[in-house]
């Protein structure tokens, strides 16, 4: 997944890869998986500021040694062992261009394998950190796992919040629910009118 | 009229002050891509084959290739609104369609949907459009005829009801005219009928509906189009959908008669889909499942136990064929499913022989158990003999001496024919049926003019009503034929020449 891409694009292919990826880099860190997902973390952020790292890397016309130096001379030193060979063994694979869908991948990936669950929070504003401290409390509480909040502001909502765990949404918004009594009382009201149509209309 | 705005505000006021605030709990997907009437979801991990999901503005589709990394949706209407990264949710129910009452006199798109603009449709019951067909203990012989009022059909290829007789044909060669006239004789016998149009230009449907209407058919009749414009989904499940309309009331113990018009195009609208999704192509690029496709629709056509009220559906399913192809993919599949088939043959329909059913090689696997006695007595070996005389008239055509058995066989073949000939939209009873095809088949009429025979048969009907109502009254009580009843018949017809000859122009 490229960053000019929208963020809801999806290659599943290069997801199903990055599973096989991910899968592999966090068997291989072993014990230190999460200090390695932070270096990861950073690494990504650090190629999201210069884009043309990220396409140097990502594009095929420069070979695998030509990566391998760049990784070398770039990061050598600062990263842990394990996170260099990986990404010298994703060059050499020409799968650099997954860069983003592999940073995903480790994420679910790592969660899983530690019991975690991430829930998404939507909001319509911005909410103060006790909020969110309290509302992770609740949900882990109701999800009996640990639990990684994200959380992002979506105006449109007007009020309340939606929560997504998985592919289930429990929408609690302003939003929804004034669709919810629009559509009921479009529905109840046009069924009056037609049971009772004299009630509703004027004598000329 | 002039509506009362405070009313109905009061009635809105209302609906705000009890509404209760309720979580909404729904599984969502990701729209990767759309087009062509299909879309690709990411997420719904839970959803069923063929479970509803909904788009946003409301369109419907219906979970159809579950996949690894991602769901096959199709969309049952417009999806040029759809976007990617749009919000897919999964609806938890199976498609339905409003049934009952309600549906009846109504043009309605496969949704149930109402296209005539006589309002919404009040249904209080739905049916899923996909079900499993009645077992073989719910089930009972088909013994019952359903009269399509054609002598040709009826005489020689009858249908029961509970049966599925297939019209096929090349284009433009009556095959709707049949289902269409089978329609109109249903008139007055509480048998609901429905007109199923798949793919078919909504002008000619247009011409269908206005037929309906002038012959008072629209009172037991729903028509439900999805014509060559709509996409491929509506036109895939519209025969599903119709189906399930008829199931409501043969399952209440009523009858029900179905026209699909035609199956061709449906399996065409199938093909389409499956490629898209990237099922694999069979022969003629079908996917493998094209049989089950139709097998599925045409098995759901029964007659039900009387344990379960002895309600039936009759299906006249319509192909289109290519130059004559029977032996295409399509035409052999329905073939085998259903109980017989009416072969209709452009020749014969531009010689002027309408219906134009080839005796030949129509048949009924059903047979004489959906006739009534006196039909069955009548026109038991016309079938045959009308096969036989295709075959003598091709060898007469080499213009050799023949002898008089074969001459007056095929004088008697002429009048037959031309007997059978029957306008659209002029659908007989069967007892009509009955007396005259024995005019024919006792050679009663053999010194009538070829040429005057449908003004003879006419002219002999009027008389019978006229004069010898006692006798179409006691036939169409015993409904067969004795020794009393033949030589009163032949009575009459002999009484007739004498009025016919003096009354000729």
């Amino acid at each position: 997944m490229t960053e000019t891409q929208h963020s809801t694009v999806f290659d599943t292919g290069q997801m199903q890869l990055a599973t096989v990826y991910a899968k592999a880099l966090l068997g291989a860190a072993g014990d230190s998986a999460e200090s390695v997902l932070d270096e990861f973390d950073g690494f990504v952020e650090l190629v999201a500021e210069m884009p043309q790292l990220g396409a140097a890397l990502a594009s095929p016309r420069i070979p695998f040694e030509g990566k391998e130096r760049i990784i070398d001379s770039a990061l050598g030193g600062q990263i842990s062992d394990v996170l260099l060979k990986f990404l010298k063994v994703t060059a050499r694979r020409g799968r650099l261009n997954c860069l983003q869908a592999i940073h995903k991948a480790l994420h679910e990936v790592f969660n899983q394998m530690t019991g975690r669950v991430e829930i998404t929070l939507k909001t319509a504003v911005e909410i103060d950190a006790k909020l969110v401290a309290d509302l992770t409390a609740k949900l882990q509480d109701a999800v009996g796992q640990k639990v990684v909040l994200k959380t992002s502001v979506d105006p449109n909502l007007v009020g309340g919040i939606v929560i997504q765990i998985g592919d289930t949404v429990y929408d609690g918004s302003l939003a929804n629910q004034l669709v919810k009594v629009r559509e009921k009382a479009l529905h109840n009201t046009t069924q009056a009118i037609r049971s009772a149509l004299e009630r509703f209309t004027l004598a000329e | 009229m002039k509506f009362n705005a405070d009313e109905i505000a009061s009635v809105i006021q209302k609906e705000i002050e009890q509404y209760e605030t309720e979580l909404d709990v729904r599984e969502v997907g990701t729209v990767l891509e759309v087009g062509d009437g299909i879309a690709r979801v990411h997420g719904l991990q839970n959803v069923m084959a063929m479970e509803m999901v909904e788009f946003p503005g409301g369109v419907i589709g219906l979970a159809f290739n579950l996949e690894e990394n991602s769901v096959g949706v199709i969309i049952l209407g417009d999806y040029l609104g759809i976007q990617e990264g749009d919000e897919v949710k999964a609806l938890g129910k199976l498609l339905s369609v409003p049934v009952g009452d309600c549906v009846i006199g109504r043009v309605l798109d496969p949704l149930g949907r109402p296209i005539d603009g006589k309002g919404p449709v009040n249904s209080t019951e739905s049916r899923p459009v996909e079900v499993i067909a009645a077992g073989v203990s719910e089930r009972q012989p088909v013994t019952e005829p359903m009269q399509t009022g054609l002598k040709a059909v009826d005489a020689m290829t009858p249908v029961g009801r509970g049966q599925r007789e297939l019209i096929i044909g090349d284009r433009k060669t009556g095959k709707t005219a049949i289902g269409i006239d089978a329609i109109v004789n249903q008139k007055g016998s509480g048998v609901k009928c429905f007109y199923i149009a798949i793919g078919q230009k909504d002008s000619s449907v247009a011409v269908v509906i206005a037929e309906l209407e002038k012959h008072g058919c629209m009172e037991y009749t729903t028509v439900i189009v999805s014509g060559a414009s709509t996409p491929a989904p509506l036109q895939y499940v519209a025969p599903y959908a119709g189906t399930a309309m008829a199931e409501h009331f043969m399952f209440n113990g009523q009858h029900a008669l179905i026209v699909y018009d035609d199956l061709s195009k449906q399996a065409v609208a199938y093909r389409e889909l499956s490629l898209l999704m990237r099922r694999p192509p069979g022969r003629e690029a079908f996917p493998g499942d094209v049989f089950y496709c139709h097998s599925r629709l045409l098995e759901r056509s029964s007659k039900l136990s009387d344990e379960l009220g002895g309600g039936s559906i009759t299906s006249l399913p319509i192909i289109e064929t290519l130059e004559g192809e029977v032996s295409a993919y399509i035409p052999t599949n329905v073939i085998s499913i259903t109980d017989g088939q009416i072969y209709l043959q452009p020749d014969l329909f531009f010689s002027g022989v309408r219906p134009a059913m080839n005796a030949g090689i129509s048949v009924s696997r059903v047979g004489g158990n959906a006739q009534i006695k006196a039909m069955k007595q009548v026109a038991g070996g016309l079938r045959l003999d009308l096969a036989s005389f295709r075959e003598l008239e091709a060898f007469a055509q080499l213009g050799t001496e023949l002898d008089a058995a074969t001459q007056s066989k095929l004088d008697r073949g002429y009048r037959m024919v031309e007997l059978l000939k029957q306008p659209q939209f002029k659908p007989m009873n069967v007892i009509d049926q009955v007396l005259s095809l024995y005019a024919g088949v006792h050679g009663l009429m053999d010194e009538v003019p070829v040429k005057e025979v449908g003004a003879w048969e006419e002219q002999y009907l009027e008389f019978i009503h006229n004069h010898k109502q006692d006798l179409w009254d006691k036939l169409n009580e015993v409904k067969a034929l004795d020794d009393e009843i033949k030589s009163s018949i032949e009575a009459a017809i002999t009484e007739f020449k004498g009025v016919y000859k003096s009354g000729k122009k």
